[in-house]
């Protein structure tokens, strides 16, 4: 009998199938608990960002339900988020919410060409020590945000933000089967609205979605002008965009031990952004804290992502009137448990058991986001910082032994190790040309030669010696050494050697 | 020698799929595979919190209590599935079969099927599994796909096991069912103790051609050392089959599993489905 020649390869189907209908009843449930729990985020983000909370919310809407159809990572939750609201602050302040609109829709272009260029596997250059300091920096500047909200305000805004994390951190003890935020946001919406407690309510923060969102055209010129101004803000957003919903990815790969498409989540997030800016929602992306509450709750496939969205919708549109009126100090404590649970509060208890240079990646990586508002910057020299930490690491590791033979006419030295520019001191120091041999040779079996700095100090060295009347012999290069030798050596012996 | 694939999944069908795979297996001398495939999805735990709050470190935490309940789910899965086999061995054993591979691979089951089929002559599946035992008149979740996706003759088994006496073949002109006769032709050896029945279902008794071929078809298996009876059957193939089997006792159904309509050529023929569905007979599907 022979094999089946199955019709119609049905993997594709089936793939669909399992990332959509895993767990169908526990995703829909954990989907209702995180789009529950993005509303007051996405009312918080806004004002952060310093638009409308209809903005927030719409564009929560749309890039959840998105990437739970083009995500590369099922289960993980994108929506508005605070690393993206941060950056858009003086985009706002100065041009508004259009060029705003403007910027996301670019934004989701630089992110799908990311996608496209199939860049995702290059994110494992940042490395942990810089994505540690980034969620901590995030989380920092989330609970910072929520400051001004707590400034000359009348005392009750105080007690309501006690009360409500109160709320939030005691019931799960009692109850884990209702989600803690959303009692506390109804107790003290209900108690403002009877006890007549006048404190600042979402309401006074701005427009609230009335409608589904309508299509609409970013209204700005289409001008080079308009390109300057938007392309710098786009290009930061897009980086950071990517880095959050890469590490949510990863999270959430960690959490249910499934493996994740990188470029697939840099497309799906870029098209997220795309829609977006068309339905008048900012810029957003993965999001780690509601990712860890979704996994927390049950969901693991797409189902929980687009549950997450179109709860989100319904609930804002039927509970309109009782948004409005929620107080802003609910909001704001459900913000601190945010960043609360955000924050990686291990890497400050791990702190001496790890290495000490990876310490201060992080604590940069951390302060530079902290003091300038700039996650890519931040990343950036955290990169920067990390690779030259390794680069001296490794260079250190130059060992050399040092024989010479029985009549002392002849020294050997076995060299082993990386050579590159930033190991050619440890290299070069290895070597006494005052001795009193005849012939020296540098064996260099277990030994690499990396780049120009490494033929450079060969060659000196080996004319060094020459210098003291003393033959040098080069042995035991590797392919790839000698191959660099004899395009870049100057030293006949070393040419003619390699 | 011949290989049979028993498909268990340790419910309550699990004892039919083995007795009536030590059925065969006696009667071809077949060696017997038993495969029980770890379901991947049982690994998706549920923390069975709804808090929606985040505590200080609360993905190393979470990380932690997943990493705890699926180490501990994992464990058991892996034991269930050692005791379903052991229990699979001891009854073939119990049931004088020599040659037992017991099989144990995670995944899907429609996935991993394929690996092992591939080298089995005969597939055993209980007609329902674990996620469907109560409702009786159903089939389960995974038989369709299989047979679907099969072309290995499929026993599909009852709960409970009968000695098997009287076999009717549900006989038309397809290739199927000339590959139906293929196989008793081939395996004469093994059945000849049997009563074989060969039916056909025609349209009216006054059909011709049906009745010749069912001549044809009685000469060949008794050429083959079988014996045989015939009948022509009129009026709907289900009825008239589902009857036929309550009036002569049969033990065991022989059929194709494909519809006759072109346009179901990729799905079970709904007569198929029916008969399956509706019989407390063991029956053997073809393609």
């Amino acid at each position: 009998m022979t094999i089946s020649n199955r019709k119609i390869s049905p993997f594709s189907w089936r793939s669909i199938k399992r990332e959509w209908l895993v767990n169908p009843k526990a995703d829909i449930l954990s989907g209702a608990v995180v789009g529950l729990a993005l509303i007051p985020e996405a009312i918080a983000f806004s004002i952060i960002a310093g638009v409308d909370p209809k903005v927030g919310l719409y564009a929560s809407f749309i890039i959840a339900v998105i990437t739970a159809f083009l995500g590369g990572r099922p289960g993980s939750i994108s929506a508005a988020t605070g690393a993206m609201a941060l950056l858009m602050i003086d985009l706002v302040k100065d041009y508004g919410l259009q060029y705003l609109l403007a910027a996301t829709f670019l934004t989701g272009i630089i992110q799908v060409i990311f996608g496209l260029l199939q860049l995702g596997p290059q994110m494992k250059f940042v490395p942990r020590a810089v994505m540690i300091g980034y969620i901590n920096a995030l989380a920092v500047l989330i609970f910072l945000a929520q400051l001004p909200q707590l400034t000359d305000v009348p005392y009750m805004v105080y007690v309501i933000t006690a009360l409500s994390l109160g709320i939030i951190y005691i019931l799960p003890v009692f109850t884990k089967a209702v989600p803690s935020p959303l009692v506390a946001l109804a107790v003290m919406t209900i108690a403002a609205i009877t006890l007549k407690i006048d404190v600042p309510t979402v309401g006074d923060m701005g427009e609230l979605p009335t409608a589904p969102p309508v299509f609409a055209l970013p209204q700005v010129p289409f001008t080079l002008e308009t390109l300057q101004i938007i392309f710098p803000y786009a290009f930061t957003l897009a980086l950071v965009g990517l880095i959050a919903s890469f590490l949510t990815a990863s999270l959430v790969d960690d959490l249910t031990d499934t493996p994740s498409d990188k470029n697939r989540e840099a497309k799906g997030q870029g098209i997220a952004n795309i829609v977006t800016a068309f339905f008048g929602g900012m810029a957003g992306c993965g999001m780690i804290g509601q990712s860890v509450i979704n996994v927390q709750s049950g969901g693991r496939g797409r189902l929980s992502t687009l549950a997450a969205g179109i709860f989100l919708l319904i609930a804002i549109l039927f509970l309109q009137d009782w948004v409005s009126q929620m107080p802003m100090a609910v909001l704001v404590a459900v913000m601190i448990m945010v960043s609360i649970g955000t924050f990686r509060w291990s890497s400050f208890t791990n702190m001496r058991r790890v290495p000490r240079s990876e310490v201060l990646v992080m604590l940069t990586t951390m302060s530079v986001i902290i003091f300038t508002r700039n996650f890519a910057l931040g990343v950036g020299i955290g990169i920067v910082m990390s690779t030259v930490f390794f680069s001296r690491k490794v260079a250190k590791l130059v060992f050399v032994d040092k024989v010479l033979s029985e009549d002392g006419a002849r020294r050997t030295y076995n060299i082993s190790g990386q050579i590159f520019f930033v190991s050619r001191d440890e290299f070069a120091s290895a070597f006494n040309f005052t001795d009193p041999v005849e012939s020296v040779t540098i064996d260099l079996t277990n030994a690499h030669l990396w780049d120009q700095g490494a033929v450079e100090v060969l060659d000196k060295t080996v004319q060094k010696f020459r210098r003291q009347g003393i033959e040098v012999e080069v042995v035991g290069l590797n392919q790839a050494s000698s191959t660099l030798l004899s395009r870049l050596a100057t030293e006949d012996e070393l040419v003619t050697g390699a | 020698m011949p290989t049979i694939l028993l498909c268990s999944d340790g419910s309550d069908f699990a004892e039919g799929i083995y007795k009536y795979g030590a059925w065969f297996a006696r009667r071809f001398q077949a060696r017997t595979q038993v495969l029980f495939v770890t379901d991947i999805r049982q690994k998706a735990v549920s923390t069975g919190n709804l808090s929606g709050s985040l505590g200080l470190g609360a993905s190393d935490q979470l990380l932690d209590k997943l990493v705890n309940l699926e180490h501990e789910k994992a464990k058991l899965n892996k034991k269930r599935a050692r005791l379903i086999l052991q229990n699979a061995d001891q009854v073939l054993k119990a049931e004088g079969v020599s040659e037992v591979e017991l099989l144990n691979p995670t995944g899907f089951l429609v996935d991993c099927f394929h690996d092992f089929e591939a080298d089995a002559n005969m597939v055993v599946l209980g007609k329902r599994g674990e996620a469907a035992e109560f409702a009786s008149a159903h089939l389960g979740a995974n038989i369709e796909r299989i047979v679907r996706s099969t072309n290995k003759p499929c026993l599909v088994t009852p709960q409970t096991f009968a000695p098997i006496e009287r076999v009717l073949l549900a006989y038309d002109d397809s290739p199927t069912g000339k590959q139906i006769l293929k196989f008793l032709a081939d395996n004469a050896q093994g059945l000849k103790d049997l009563e074989i029945h060969i039916a056909t279902v025609a349209k009216s008794e006054s059909d011709e051609g049906r009745g010749r071929s069912l001549a044809k078809t009685q000469e060949q298996l008794q050429q083959s050392g079988l014996t045989t009876t015939t009948s022509l059957l009129t009026g709907d193939p289900e009825k008239a089959i589902a009857q036929y089997i309550e009036q002569h006792q049969i033990s065991l159904l022989l059929m194709g599993a494909y519809g006759h309509s072109r346009i179901r050529n990729l799905i079970i023929g709904s007569t198929t489905i029916q008969l399956l569905r509706s019989s407390k007979i063991p029956v053997l599907l073809f393609r």
